[in-house]
């Protein structure tokens, strides 16, 4: 095959694979695996400002974040983490981020087992409708998405606009564009005399091969001319004289700037509740024809009152007891209908548990979800716990948070 | 036959390959049961349905889409895909393929009647005591989808797979040894 018929047939080929591409679409973390989303972060209470805006409105997503005590630490330590927003490309611009009202521009550590508030504002950028969630970027791991609601952004993406006022009093109209031009004009000098410099050598056709005998027959002498020496020259004075003019033209335009910053923000948790209701789970079964996971625990209430479990929560996916006003009314108008799941929870007894008292309860969670969001793969994972977060509610509607964790053990008996 | 010829031939068959395998393909075969993305789809009219198979008692870590590898006890789970199915009536029938569905009754070997599953999930569980062909009838709401399969195909599966492997690798050796004779 000559270099034409080479060249042609990769062309087709590259061209094929770009036209023979599926779409994508949302919900990319069903890609993860199931214990990574069940036993790393967990995400609640989490609400969206609005389900519509117009190009240039903001958004606020508010709500907890808890690090789970039982993290896979085999695969990975938790340690710096940065909170993010997770949507498919630049579609929001980050505006703000917060955890416990500590800004959260750098990363930061957080801890095992504590929860807390996390705020993110976001900026409409492209007109559409797109999938939104919290995320947080775990180092040298990955990122981890909170739950997801398809907003609607209506508008031209042509009026986003992103004005800035900086510390010194320097008005940058629109972010997005501002200075363009420069980075054009300074990348383009640069691509030109790399081009140059490179052209300088491979002017006179083959290079490589003349250069290589001329080593190999120790005639080194002759692969420099005078020529390319002055050249040489010539090019340091060039790129010592333009970095030189760079920085001096700009520290002279910017006279105040401060650095790239690379600590990390301290951020303390929320505090631990004195009144914890514990949980230690006994056993996990996981039906697989029903899709349902059945679960038996052991609860112990330490808070001053009697409680109920009123929600189950895992991978973002909540099963709410319907028996438990509370745990209903967690859930607000306009939550995204596909992570509730439609049959809820079953608590056996479902009776209050007194405070001081342990009991053992059953509980089932069943619902599709556990298949279409790729959940029931847990059972082949080479690590098959399963996490969740349980929520306790006494009479007054005061709530408990409770993690949970333990092996789930796949059976194809009793539907 | 040129010297090239062969790497030639070589280099047109691996684009057509790449191309081919690049290319999404929608199999019919097995009716409205096919593989979409890694993905085994039962689709009724606009309705989508995840299908799972399982035979827990002869192969409990394997799951199957379109036909059953092994006669005896068997389960085909299906995930509604679409929130709105939680709210239809959904049915299942299982009849012999006879070529003659003028009376579904006589060939039913499997009937589950019409009901609404708001956990999303729909369980077809039966036992299939002899190979055959058969045809699953998936009623969801007024759409019908229909997938014919067959019982008992694992030995047939395997020996498909050992002669495709068998063929590829002769064809490569015997590309090779022609290639090889051309330059010697």
């Amino acid at each position: 095959m000559n270099r034409l018929q080479f060249l042609v047939l990769t062309t087709l080929l590259f061209i094929a694979s770009l036209i023979f591409t599926s779409p994508a679409a949302a919900h990319g973390e069903r890609n993860q695996e199931p214990f990574l989303r069940m036993r790393t972060t967990h995400w609640y209470d989490v609400t969206w400002s609005a389900d519509t805006v117009k190009v240039n409105d903001e958004i606020e997503l508010r709500g907890r974040l808890y690090v789970f005590a039982d993290w896979p630490k085999h695969l990975f330590e938790l340690q710096a983490v940065y909170l993010n927003l997770g949507t498919n490309g630049p579609v929001f611009i980050k505006v703000a981020t917060y955890l416990n009202d500590v800004p959260m521009m750098q990363s930061t550590e957080v801890e095992y087992g504590k929860t807390y508030d996390f705020r993110i504002v976001a900026k409409a950028r492209t007109p559409g409708r797109h999938h939104v969630h919290p995320m947080i970027n775990i180092e040298d791991a990955g990122p981890l998405l909170g739950p997801g609601k398809w907003i609607e952004v209506t508008g031209n993406a042509d009026d986003f606009v992103y004005p800035l006022k900086t510390l010194d009093g320097i008005t940058i109209p629109n972010l997005e564009t501002w200075q363009l031009g420069t980075v054009f004009r300074v990348h383009a000098y640069w691509l030109i005399l790399a081009f140059v410099w490179l052209g300088w050598w491979f002017r006179r056709g083959p290079s490589l091969l003349p250069r290589f005998r001329a080593l190999i027959t120790g005639r080194e002498d002759i692969l420099f001319t005078k020529a390319d020496r002055l050249v040489t020259a010539a090019l340091i004075v060039i790129v010592l004289f333009s970095v030189a003019y760079g920085m001096i033209s700009t520290n002279s335009k910017y006279p105040r700037t401060s650095a790239l910053q690379g600590g990390r923000v301290r951020v303390f948790p929320l505090p631990d509740n004195a009144e914890q209701v514990v949980v230690r789970h006994a056993k996990g079964v996981y039906q697989v024809p029903g899709r349902s996971l059945q679960l038996t625990l052991r609860v112990t209430n330490r808070t001053a009152q009697a409680v109920r479990l009123g929600e189950f929560t895992a991978a973002n996916l909540r099963f709410v007891n319907q028996g438990v006003p509370a745990a209903v009314a967690g859930v607000p108008t306009g939550y995204p209908e596909d992570l509730i799941a439609r049959n809820g929870l079953v608590v056996t007894p479902d009776e209050p548990i007194p405070p001081g008292e342990t009991r053992e309860i059953t509980v089932e969670a069943a619902d599709a979800a556990w298949e279409t969001e790729r959940l029931a793969s847990l059972m082949g994972n080479p690590d098959s716990s399963y996490g969740a977060l349980l929520f306790f509610f006494d009479a007054q509607g005061k709530r408990s948070v409770s993690e949970v964790s333990g092996p789930a053990i796949p059976s194809f008996t009793a539907l | 036959m040129t010297a090239l010829f062969v790497p030639r031939l070589a280099g047109v068959l691996f684009a057509f390959t790449f191309i081919g395998l690049a290319a999404p393909r929608w199999c019919s075969g097995h009716g409205g049961v096919s593989m979409e993305n890694d993905l085994c789809k039962l689709r009724a009219g606009p309705y989508v349905l995840h299908f799972t198979g399982y035979q827990p008692q002869s192969a409990p870590e394997l799951e199957f889409c379109e036909d059953i590898p092994d006669t005896g006890y068997t389960l085909i789970v299906l995930d509604y895909l679409d929130p709105t199915l939680r709210d239809l009536p959904v049915e299942a029938r299982i009849i012999r393929d006879t070529g003659d569905e003028s009376d579904l009754e006589r060939i039913t070997v499997y009937h589950k009647p019409a009901a609404v599953y708001p956990r999303g999930s729909f369980v077809i569980e039966h036992t299939f005591p002899e190979p055959g062909r058969f045809v699953g009838l998936i009623k969801v709401g007024d759409q019908v989808s229909r997938f014919p399969f067959a019982v008992g195909t694992r030995g047939r599966r395997a020996l498909m797979l050992y002669t495709f492997f068998a063929a590829a690798a002769l064809g490569v050796g015997g590309l090779l040894f022609l290639y090889a004779s051309r330059r010697a």
